[in-house]
């Protein structure tokens, strides 16, 4: 991802759409410009961030996080909580060296399950272009 | 009073977890990754007679999870358990994008029930295989 292009295109669209520029127009233009300008920002922070983009992805394949969703797992969100109740307790920056390092185990853990989905990522792609190149009645 | 228990939060803190009398729900929200635990005490006639949380997450978590303790504090577990989400998030008039929160305060007076009632029953199929 080239954040740098991203932010470009980004300055691009909103220069080109924000409501500032529609003061003097009629009001669906401005309705207009205020709507699309929203969903630029909302683009931009979505892609900006690794966990947003990674969970967006996921949703251009139909697998979405609900609001409904609830982790139920005692024993992670045990170990959670503890976290957190280390840092609000934590008087020593030397403990919370600690448990940074804790993190960071768990950093890169994440960081193993994105690159897992890339390979996936590529196999439902290698599927789309299956798909295209079978002809539709081939079943 | 709502926006106080954004303020002031109320029983925050903890019960003995091993209290064969506290049952301890623990659930997060992915969409956040706010972690809430609401634990109950229920005397012999099955009515809640305390109840704390703690609450990592946004003001809107916290003081649902306040809220929901209030609430079930001197009801019976059945009566705790009619608590809907729906109801906290119109008491704290939360913002569509915050009714997780109080859902997730629903699952955690759930979740605190079920661990209550499950540490019970093992007591007593305890007893019973000890006669």
């Amino acid at each position: 991802m080239d954040l740098r292009k991203l932010k470009q295109s980004f300055l691009q669209l909103q220069a080109e759409l924000h409501p500032d520029k529609f003061i003097k127009k009629s009001q669906k233009e401005k309705d207009y410009s205020a709507q699309q300008s929203a969903l630029i920002n909302e683009a931009y922070e979505t892609l900006t961030h690794p966990l947003s983009r990674g969970i967006y992805m996921l949703e251009l394949e139909g697998i979405s996080l609900e609001e409904r969703d609830v982790t139920a797992d005692v024993g992670f969100l045990s170990v959670i909580l503890d976290l957190n109740e280390r840092v609000l307790n934590c008087e020593d920056v030397k403990l919370l060296d600690e448990i940074e390092d804790e993190v960071q185990d768990n950093l890169l853990a994440a960081r193993d399950a994105m690159v897992k989905m890339r390979y996936f990522f590529n196999i439902v792609e290698s599927l789309k272009e299956k798909r295209l190149s079978l002809p539709a009645n081939s079943s | 009073m709502v926006i106080d228990h954004y303020e002031n939060p109320r029983n925050v803190g903890s019960l003995n977890k091993s209290d064969e009398n506290v049952g301890t729900g623990l659930v997060g929200a992915p969409a956040c990754g706010d972690v809430m635990k609401l634990q109950i005490k229920v005397d012999d006639n099955g009515k809640i007679v305390d109840a704390r949380f703690k609450t990592f997450g946004c003001g809107s978590a916290i003081a649902s999870s306040s809220l929901a303790t209030e609430w079930i504090k001197g009801k019976s577990i059945d009566d705790a358990k009619k608590i809907r989400n729906s109801d906290i998030a119109k008491e704290l008039s939360l913002p569509p994008v915050k009714l997780h929160c109080s859902m997730l305060a629903e699952d955690a007076i759930r979740a605190a029930i079920k661990d209550y009632k499950v540490k019970k029953e093992s007591k007593s199929s305890e007893a019973v295989a000890a006669n």
